[in-house]
């Protein structure tokens, strides 16, 4: 649909909103909040409501794009006794530019929470955990409120909207882990241990939190939730692709006139979304690249910018939607530094549990500085192809491959600039970028 | 293989090709294991048979047929026709890959770090690696921190395997090494660098670190690996009877481990050994090539010749013989001492001097005790070489804990997989068993028959458990019902279960009550509980086999007739009077009827209580002949001290707990500075210049006479014996099942039966006595502390004052016993606090001895104990000889 | 006959006024290339520590045996050596030695050469086993200084991060 005709749905009112709002409860059940919720305990059954969003082609807002509906039915049919339920919703939002969970965390915490209480029926849990990541304080403190209101009023607690069915919802706070955004770690950091990811198989469907069965899913997915079941699935599915439905939330930042959280439905494009939505390139430079899906996806390049931003179109392009973080970079920016800079996080992120990724990271961040100051080789360019090679594939988590995705495809594309660093002894942008020395 | 089957029924197999070639293999088999069936070689740091699969090293990457990556061999079970490829381009680059990675940080310590030569990153990276690692950047490193004694942590060589980590949280059971940081700076570290060595297994993470992070103190630079000779032996130390390899260059020990494979020609540590040994095992060899050995035999003081020596000996104990009777020698034994020995020293006693005052038990106070000792182990039919295969064990008043740790940690092993429920009955608990077994029951020492009588009557009087009797029973203790109930169903439920009771606490003053009701208990229950009676001693099987008691002869009791007859062939002529137990020998000595006394090592009387007697008893003897190999109390007194040999130097075979008899191995031919004479030679001389003609001097023509009299236990193959070592054999460990990807938080807390405070109830008003006149007769249990007083407890612990240990420098700094332990609300009670000094006295506020108090909260109520060898208690700091215990704060 | 025999005693003759080429050994020494394989050295760095780290290569690699060594932590008011171990025991059997050259080669840290001594004739052959105080080149003779590193483990307050 065209995208000057859409209206949001999920971050109502959002452009004129005041500092510190969350939105009420009263507020929420105004525009029809909770009607889902009563409905789907009032008539449906468990197995219904995982068709109908198997059906709505409902697909993980997290980054890796995995139908939802599928990813519920993994779950055992029914809860073996010792062994409960539990959903827990990844709030743990560190990739690199990604700040669109953060509206829905901080001031949609209902419509958080009535997907919550649908998702939950759905797998026949009655314990979620929201993982948030530890710096969103005031996410949660405003989950905390809303949970609290919401209990008050009923909607949560023993007897859910007066149906005989019990949810509770506890937030936890993380403190300070990129990795603990990868599902295993996630609920290792919940059970109190170190976030280091555990091994597949067993699957968290199968042996999860406590060792029992669970369901992980990014907030965006479970905030679209209660969409579903209220305008319908068609409705649903009339934002989006054919194999993906939905609008969905974009973080646009980097050199654009105007950065933030733009929802919009999954047929815009790049272009679109960079020229229309955030107005543009800053000075009205050029654009040079960006990174669609946060850092650990591929850079994406001119001949990208007509992309069609759904999960099923990047891949054409070499790369991937991923948390729908788009990242712009103009004319002026050196991808050797870009790479350098993701480097950083990587390294400082990985976990140090297994060897290609706590070794490659690393080395890769050692080689880049030398590249970047002009004391590298034209070795070096070729051993950095050499290490991504090596980690890939071969890392218990995917940070490995992620930390990836920047170095490969800068030096695939742009191989020239990293060798007149070489080439020039000193890094050739230094003067039109903010270039610092990083420790 | 990964799986050990309990059922026959579930075996089943999968069948899938390796590098082309098929093989069967057991269900639930990683591709690790399938592809050293078909002796391919997957390399791996992380993985490790024992521990949960941590998947962390990643190089044991192999590619499967039909996935798209390649897949860790570790973490992937082999399936049926599943095609695996271990040499594939794929494989291998990975390979290269993942050295390389792992090289860029490590320092290039080689030459100066102890792991090398038998280091796995050299190995795997010379066979799977590059030649020439590529990375020019400096390295991350690390501040070297030293916490721990034993244990050397060097940082910067760690490639964060975790094996280390996963062994103290599993198998060591806390979990004291963790990993501290992220990414890079990933490094080892313990809370407040505190040490790891309080756990007694910390030493295995040596063996276990693929590198040379973790490496051990004592035998920091000695050697390297191919220099050293590997002698297969076993430790004597305590009776779980340890195969152990002892590592040897020009007759010295300097390290001990785990048996290493015989295959093993890279001379390399094993890293994959699934057999562990404590730390007293590990580090306390040091006796061995202590300056403090006996050179050359004593008479009177004088060192001389050994002819002469021998002579004298054979000439005095002759004439002790003709002037007061042969009844008027005694013969005492350790029970480190090997059966070579045991025999020798035996046929002096019955063959040639002609007396049945022989015994090995020097530790009891009361012949009631040694003939309970007696009957329990005549009983004996458990084995604790599998304890997985009992679903129920159960411990009364045995401390397998604080004196054998080896089987301990097999018993709580087999109870943290779940193949046994583990539950220990007793006055006081070794706390770091108690903590990691299912459950304790405290139960005071005099209450303890009663207590297993009750139990033993309602679990057969109806088929069902009435409540009602579960409540009197706790009652009885002050437990709590419900859980007094949950015991008692365990218990009934119980098809296959072992009985391991304890005979050396209090001095064995509570052994023939405690004897006679768990013999009772096993059979009310219908022979479903095996017994194992349990001594510490290594040798404690090998001499009731040997027939070292005044009760037995070689291979059965003394008034069995076969065994006369056959005795009777072998040694000619045996004596006809009865024989004196220890207990009774040294009272005899000190009353003046016992002339002579030949002891064979320190051990004999190392944990007698009563130092009081013992003093008179040694200063009245007219001829003390001590065989022994270090200077002790015995040996300053003795007339006569003949050295040997130690273990290492000659042949000798042992029984450990569980009848398994083992030979150790020989380290080094005697030098000539060292002393030559072996011990079964010595004896053989003496009763050669005693007049008998047969005498053997060689210990393997002994042990060639014992296979031919004695069957020394139903299991073992004698010809197994001469192997000298480990075979191939089966590991004896309970294993990981293959579900256990993740380590579990351990075991959920043992809950303890013991609630609240209240008067005990008492059988009788007897106090406690260690004076000689009130000596308990029959079965009657130990009785009760009167008053305000409480029951004065002690036993003897391993890592406490030890003839062999305190000669181990090494160990200084974790030995035990150094405290008096109490039940939290008894301290509550007498207002004293953890670590506080008190003065345990006989009488309110009278004098007595000074220690530091620790709670133990497995303990039963208006109890104190300490460790009878404890390194702050002996049996001269008078502690056991008070008739009771009255507890105040020092300095009052 | 005669022929043949004046013909040798004349070419024995004429020797005498042909200039000679023994060598009179001690006054006269023959020129000795660099690689020559003498008595073994023990090198030091230029702060005057030792190169040798007890490390036991050398003795491994010996094809006759001809090295025992023992090694030793250094300790920090006085070490030895530039690491934190250093040879206590090193023992060269020199007649066990075939003066191979192997413990050079193999040697990770410079410390044991051949040198040019060849000298060492001697009455008993229990003085041909030398030890490290026969090897140890003197404190002058020491070059090239250890990386700092190795530096920092006998010298922790030489760390600067």
């Amino acid at each position: 649909m065209p995208i000057a005709d859409y209206t949001p749905k999920m971050l109502v009112g959002y452009e004129t909103l005041v500092s510190d709002f969350r939105e009420s409860l009263d507020s929420y059940r105004n525009r029809g909040g909770y009607e889902a919720f009563d409905k789907v305990l009032r008539k449906l059954k468990p197995e219904d409501v995982q068709a109908e969003v198997k059906s709505a082609n409902l697909r993980g807002r997290g980054g890796a794009g995995f139908p939802a509906g599928v990813k519920w039915g993994f779950l055992p049919k029914e809860p073996q006794p010792g062994a409960p339920h539990y959903l827990t919703v990844n709030a743990d939002e560190s990739e690199p530019g990604t700040f669109n969970n953060r509206p829905i965390l901080e001031q949609y915490c209902h419509t958080l929470l009535e997907g919550i209480g649908i998702t939950c029926f759905a797998i026949q849990s009655h314990h979620a955990f929201i993982f948030v990541r530890g710096e969103y304080f005031d996410a949660q403190k405003n989950l905390n409120a809303a949970i609290r209101e919401a209990e008050e009023a009923g909607i949560l607690g023993d007897k859910c909207m007066g149906h005989d069915y019990k949810l509770k919802v506890t937030v936890h706070s993380g403190a300070g882990a990129y990795i603990c955004g990868e599902e295993t770690s996630l609920l290792e950091a919940l059970e109190g241990r170190r976030g280091y990811p555990r091994l597949r198989p067993p699957f968290p469907a199968i042996k999860g939190l406590y060792q029992c069965p669970t369901l992980i899913n990014n907030v965006e997915t479970i905030a679209w939730v209660p969409m579903i079941f209220r305008d319908g699935v068609d409705e649903f599915k009339k934002y989006g692709t054919e194999k993906s439905g939905g609008p969905t939330i974009y973080s646009i930042s980097g050199h654009v006139k105007k950065p933030g959280n733009y929802e919009a439905p999954q047929t815009v494009t790049l272009r679109d979304l960079i020229y229309h939505y955030a107005g543009g390139i800053r000075n009205d430079n050029k654009f040079k690249m960006c990174f669609p899906g946060g850092t650990s996806v591929p850079l994406f390049f001119e001949d990208a910018l007509d992309v069609m931003m759904d999960f099923d179109s990047p891949p054409s392009k070499g790369s991937f939607l991923g948390s729908k973080a788009i990242q712009v970079m103009d004319e002026t920016v050196c991808p050797v530094w870009v790479c350098l800079n993701t480097m950083h996080f990587y390294r400082h992120e990985s976990c140090g549990q297994c060897t290609p990724c706590r070794e490659g990271s690393s080395w890769m961040y050692k080689i880049l500085t030398r590249l970047e100051r002009g004391t590298g080789t034209m070795e070096d360019i070729d051993m950095l192809e050499e290490i991504c090679d090596k980690i890939s594939g071969r890392s218990i988590c995917a940070l490995g491959d992620f930390s990836t995705a920047a170095p490969r495809s800068a030096i695939k594309r742009l191989r020239h600039e990293f060798e007149e660093h070489v080439k020039q002894g000193c890094c050739p942008f230094k003067d039109k970028m903010d270039w610092h020395e990083f420790k | 293989m990964a799986v050990t089957d309990k059922n026959e029924v579930k075996k089943d197999t999968v069948t899938l090709t390796i590098d082309g070639i098929e093989v069967t293999v057991p269900k639930g088999t990683n591709l690790i294991e399938a592809a050293k069936a078909v002796g391919k070689h997957v390399p791996h740091y992380c993985y490790h048979p024992s521990l949960s699969i941590d998947g962390n090293c990643r190089l044991c990457l192999v590619e499967v047929k039909g996935m798209p990556k390649l897949t860790i061999g570790c973490n992937t079970m082999a399936q049926d026709s599943m095609e695996v490829f271990t040499e594939s381009e794929q494989v291998k680059d990975a390979q290269k890959g993942m050295m390389e990675f792992l090289l860029v940080n490590h320092p290039l310590d080689c030459p100066v770090c102890d792991r090398g030569g038998e280091c796995q990153l050299q190995r795997f990276s010379m066979e799977y690696g590059l030649s020439d690692g590529r990375a020019i950047d400096s390295r991350r490193k690390f501040p070297k921190e030293d916490f721990d004694p034993l244990i050397d942590l060097e940082r910067n060589r760690c490639i964060v395997c975790q094996r280390c980590v996963r062994f103290m949280d599993q198998l060591g059971g806390e979990r004291s090494l963790v990993v501290v940081n992220r990414g890079n700076h990933d490094c080892i570290a313990t809370y407040e660098n505190e040490m790891i060595s309080g756990n007694r297994f910390s030493g295995n993470v040596v063996d276990l670190c693929p590198v040379g992070a973790l490496t051990s103190k004592p035998y920091r630079f000695k050697a390297r690996n191919w220099e050293l000779q590997q002698v297969q032996s076993t430790c004597t130390l305590c009776s779980s009877g340890c195969r152990v390899t002892h590592w040897v260059r020009n007759g010295e020990i300097l390290r001990t481990t785990p048996p290493t494979r015989p295959k093993n020609k890279r001379y390399q540590l094993d890293d994959e050994t699934m057999e562990f040994i404590c730390n007293a095992g590990r580090f306390g060899h040091d006796f061995a090539n202590s300056d403090k050995r006996l050179m050359a035999p004593l008479v009177d003081g004088e060192a001389g010749e050994w002819n002469a020596a021998i002579d004298e000996t054979a000439k005095r104990l002759n004439s002790v013989k003709e002037q007061h009777g042969a009844d008027a020698v005694g013969f005492l034994i350790g029970g480190r001492s090997s059966c070579e020995e045991m025999y020798q020293i035996n046929q002096l006693a019955r063959g040639v001097v002609k007396t049945n005052n022989i015994d090995w038990r020097g530790g009891l106070l009361s012949k009631e005790a040694a003939k309970a000792w007696s009957v329990a182990f005549d009983a004996a039919n458990g084995q604790l070489a599998d304890p997985t295969v009992y679903d129920t064990i159960l411990l009364v008043n045995a401390d397998i804990g604080g004196q054998s740790p080896v089987d301990a940690l097999k018993i709580k092993e087999s109870a943290r997989f779940g193949y046994s429920t583990v539950v220990s009955v007793g006055y006081r608990h070794d706390p770091w068993f108690a903590n990691r077994i299912n459950a304790t029951v405290q139960v005071a020492p005099h209450q303890t028959a009663e207590f297993i009588g009750a139990m033993g009557r309602i679990l057969t009087s109806n088929g069902e458990i009435l409540s009602t009797d579960a409540a009197n029973l706790a009652d009885t203790i002050q437990a709590d019902h419900k859980s007094m109930m949950g015991f008692l169903s365990q218990l009934q439920n119980t098809e296959r279960g072992l009985l391991i009771f304890g005979l050396n606490d209090l001095g064995g003053l509570n052994a023939p009550a405690v004897t006679q009701a768990c013999l009772e208990f096993s059979k009310t229950m219908g022979d479903r509980f095996k017994l194992l009676p349990f001594a510490p001693d290594r040798n404690a099987r090998g001499a009731f086999a040997m027939g070292v008691q005044p009760d037995r002869l070689p291979g059965g009791p003394l008034n069995d007739d076969e065994t006369n007859s056959r005795m009777t062939e072998a040694w000619r002529k045996l004596p006809k009077t009865a024989g004196l137990t220890a207990p009774e020998m040294l009272q005899a000595a000190a009353d003046g009827k016992l002339k002579a006394l030949y002891v064979l090592g320190a051990e004999a009387l190392w944990n007698y209580s009563d130092s009081g007697l013992l003093e008179k008893a040694l200063s009245n003897l007219e001829l003390l002949i001590v065989q022994d190999n270090f200077p002790s109390q015995l040996t300053d007194k003795a007339h006569i001290v003949l050295p040997g040999n130690l273990t290492i130097e000659g042949f000798g075979t042992y029984a450990d707990l569980s009848g398994y008899v083992i030979r150790s191995g020989q380290g080094r031919r005697p030098l000539s500075r060292i002393p030559a004479q072996q011990h079964c030679a010595t004896l053989g001389e003496i009763m050669l210049a005693m007049g008998n003609k047969h005498a053997l001097t060689n210990a393997h023509d002994v042990f060639v006479k014992v296979l031919e009299l004695v069957k020394v236990s139903e299991a073992v193959d004698p010809d197994a014996l001469l192997l000298g070592g480990p075979g191939e054999s089966a590991p004896i460990w309970p294993h990981n099942t293959p579900e256990q990807a993740r380590p579990v938080i351990s075991s959920a807390r043992p809950f303890s039966y013991y609630s609240t405070y209240k008067p005990a109830y008492r059988l009788d008003n007897q106090a406690i006595r260690q004076d000689t006149e009130a000596k308990l007769a029959g079965s009657k249990p130990v009785g009760a502390a009167e008053g305000d007083a409480l029951t004065l407890t002690w036993a003897p612990v391993l890592f406490g004052k030890d003839p062999k240990l305190d000669l181990s420098p090494s160990l200084d700094d974790v030995r035990e016993g150094g405290e008096i332990e109490i039940a939290p609300h008894t301290g509550r009670h007498h207002n004293i606090a953890d670590g506080d000094t008190i003065v345990v006295s006989a009488k309110p506020n009278g004098d007595g001895v000074k220690g530091v108090v620790k709670f133990n909260e497995h303990m039963a109520k208006d109890t104190v104990f300490f460790a009878q060898n404890g390194i702050e208690f002996d049996a001269t700091s008078g502690m056991q000889t008070l008739p009771a215990a009255y507890l105040r704060k020092a300095g009052n | 006959m005669l022929v043949e025999i004046a013909i040798g005693f004349y070419t024995t003759f004429m020797k005498m006024f042909q200039p000679r080429v023994t060598v009179l050994f001690p006054e006269q020494t023959r020129p000795q290339p660099a690689h020559f394989r003498g008595r073994h050295r023990l090198q030091r760095y230029e702060n005057g520590l030792e190169r040798c780290v007890g490390c036991a290569l050398c003795a491994a690699v010996c094809p006759s045996e001809a090295i025992y060594i023992e090694a030793a932590e250094n300790t920090k008011d006085h070490p030895v050596s530039a690491g934190e171990r250093y040879a206590k025991t090193y023992q060269i059997h020199l007649l066990r030695c075939i003066y191979c050259g192997f413990c050079e080669e193999a040697c990770p840290e410079d410390a044991i050469v051949m040198g040019p001594e060849f000298r060492l004739a001697n009455d008993r052959r229990d003085k041909f086993v030398m030890n490290k105080e026969d090897f140890i080149d003197p404190p002058e003779k020491g070059f090239g200084s250890p990386d700092e590193y190795k530096l920092t483990r006998s010298h922790p307050e030489a760390v600067k991060e």
